[in-house]
């Protein structure tokens, strides 16, 4: 039996949501805050690069709970309200307006975000992380159909906004230092089949450089009525741009961990149980924790995983004691094309095509080491995925859903 | 047979095609051709509740619902 009275979770997303219903879900009656530091009721991210961008969504669509059902969560659910500082002894957290919450059990699910370009290549730049990002970058490419918009960074988020610019009619640049972009998440003939995908609808996708520099007179006050830009390449390309998109990765929110004894590398570090110290726990896109399986921390910025780990963090913070060991899963989608990943792709697996055809519009690869299975992609084949991923979870001996006693 | 006391909803149109849902509570749901949710059993009996609660956690864009009927 759990003597946690009292449980703090940062951050308002996917993951910390996922811990407070979960908690709440199996039984959990005690005190909880929810601390969210933008003003918006906790919403969804994966919608922000393709339906609420591409306005086929209004932003209430994408929220993670409707209204009626975070009040059944009677959690104290404040908006607009960061965590300032940890103080671990005292088992207090500061929040940005001044009040300080004690904890029994604390948890870290502040996400990420995004990296920037050198300041002076990034005045008036998006990037897209929040939803305010997203009606902003929707905002300027509904109001100039034809915006010429530039895309730094070819990962999944570039190319998903890539997709969504064009159908909005705009004409869209990629710009990536990487050679072969992607091969390291898709294995090499996604990868160079997703940029074709993009080359085949009008992206300019452009390899091997560099943002050189960006010039113009940016409005950093209104960012969506900037340009045009000057973009010069490390190529030696130069071209206008109405709009600039700085897609090239984010990291992880621990500023206001400093000094709080909580060791932090690229992530909060954190045990097999997703613990990071006494009484702290952290989930999502912010942990890095030892996959008992993999035998290494790994942190993943997954939206599956910020559910299944803010799950098992709440049933460890109730005294499972059960490390946490998912097979991971991730999709993207670009224009009518739906890729999706589960397991790893480890650099040097063996791949093989386990259904359909490389050169049809619907395909599976799987990815093998030492003759075990550990990776499956499927290219438009969901309902196939389904059953990789049940063999690939008896494959690796884990659940991706960790069981649990739960009743309602 | 056995009374189910819980009503399973779904928002097909915000389905990503996962498929969590199915790993999770196969006799409650499947998936379409192209993956999208199909509900089995909308009125689960009482054994499936469990897992069919389980769908609703796993699932990544938050389209399951159980409401008590």
């Amino acid at each position: 039996v759990s003597s946690v009275q009292s449980v703090v979770i940062v951050g308002a997303g996917a993951a910390g949501l996922s811990v407070a219903q979960s908690l709440r879900g199996e039984g959990y009656v005690g005190r909880l805050t929810l601390l969210g530091d933008e003003a918006e009721l906790p919403y969804d991210r994966p919608p922000l690069s393709k339906q609420i961008l591409a306005g086929s969504w209004d932003p209430e669509r994408a929220r993670l709970l409707p209204e009626d059902r975070i009040r059944t969560l009677q959690a104290d659910l404040r908006l607009g309200a960061s965590a300032a500082e940890l103080d671990t002894g005292a088992h207090e957290v500061t929040v940005s307006d001044g009040s300080v919450v004690g904890y029994d059990a604390l948890v870290v699910a502040t996400g990420i975000q995004p990296r920037q370009l050198p300041r002076e290549n990034s005045a008036g730049a998006h990037v897209l992380r929040t939803m305010a990002d997203s009606l902003r970058l929707r905002s300027m490419l509904s109001r100039s159909p034809g915006a010429r918009l530039v895309i730094v960074g070819a990962g999944f988020l570039g190319l998903e906004v890539a997709a969504t610019a064009r159908r909005l009619g705009a004409e869209v640049v990629v710009v990536e230092p990487l050679e072969r972009p992607l091969e390291n998440r898709l294995g090499a003939f996604a990868a160079a089949r997703l940029l074709a995908l993009h080359q085949s609808n009008g992206v300019r996708v452009l390899t091997g450089t560099a943002i050189e520099s960006v010039t113009g007179h940016p409005n950093t006050v209104q960012p969506e009525c900037d340009g045009p830009h000057l973009v010069r390449l490390t190529s030696g390309a130069v071209f206008e741009a109405d709009a600039l998109l700085v897609a090239i990765g984010c990291s992880p929110r621990l500023d206001w961990l400093a000094g709080s004894g909580i060791t932090v590398s690229d992530g909060v570090v954190c045990d097999e149980f997703c613990k990071a110290a006494a009484d702290v726990w952290a989930a999502g896109d912010v942990a890095r924790w030892l996959h008992p399986g993999l035998d290494k921390h790994i942190r993943l910025e997954h939206r599956t995983n910020a559910t299944e780990q803010g799950r098992a963090v709440a049933l460890n913070i109730l005294g499972a004691q059960r490390p946490f060991r998912p097979v991971p899963f991730f999709w993207t989608d670009h224009y009518e094309t739906k890729i999706q990943v589960s397991g790893f792709l480890p650099a040097g697996a063996k791949c093989e095509l386990a259904e359909g055809s490389l050169t049809a519009d619907s395909f599976v690869q799987t990815f093998w080491q030492a003759g075990i299975l550990v990776g499956v992609l499927g290219w438009n084949a969901a309902r196939s995925m389904t059953k990789f991923r049940r063999t690939l979870m008896s494959a690796q001996d884990a659940t991706s859903v960790p069981e649990t006693n739960e009743r309602s | 047979m056995e009374a189910s006391n819980v009503r399973v909803t779904i928002d097909a149109d915000k389905c990503i095609a996962s498929g969590s849902c199915v790993l999770a509570a196969p006799e409650v749901f499947t998936q379409d051709d192209d993956g999208i949710v199909v509900v089995l059993q909308e009125a689960p009996p009482a054994h499936l509740q469990d897992q069919a609660r389980q769908a609703m956690r796993a699932c990544p864009a938050a389209v399951i619902w159980l409401e008590d009927s």
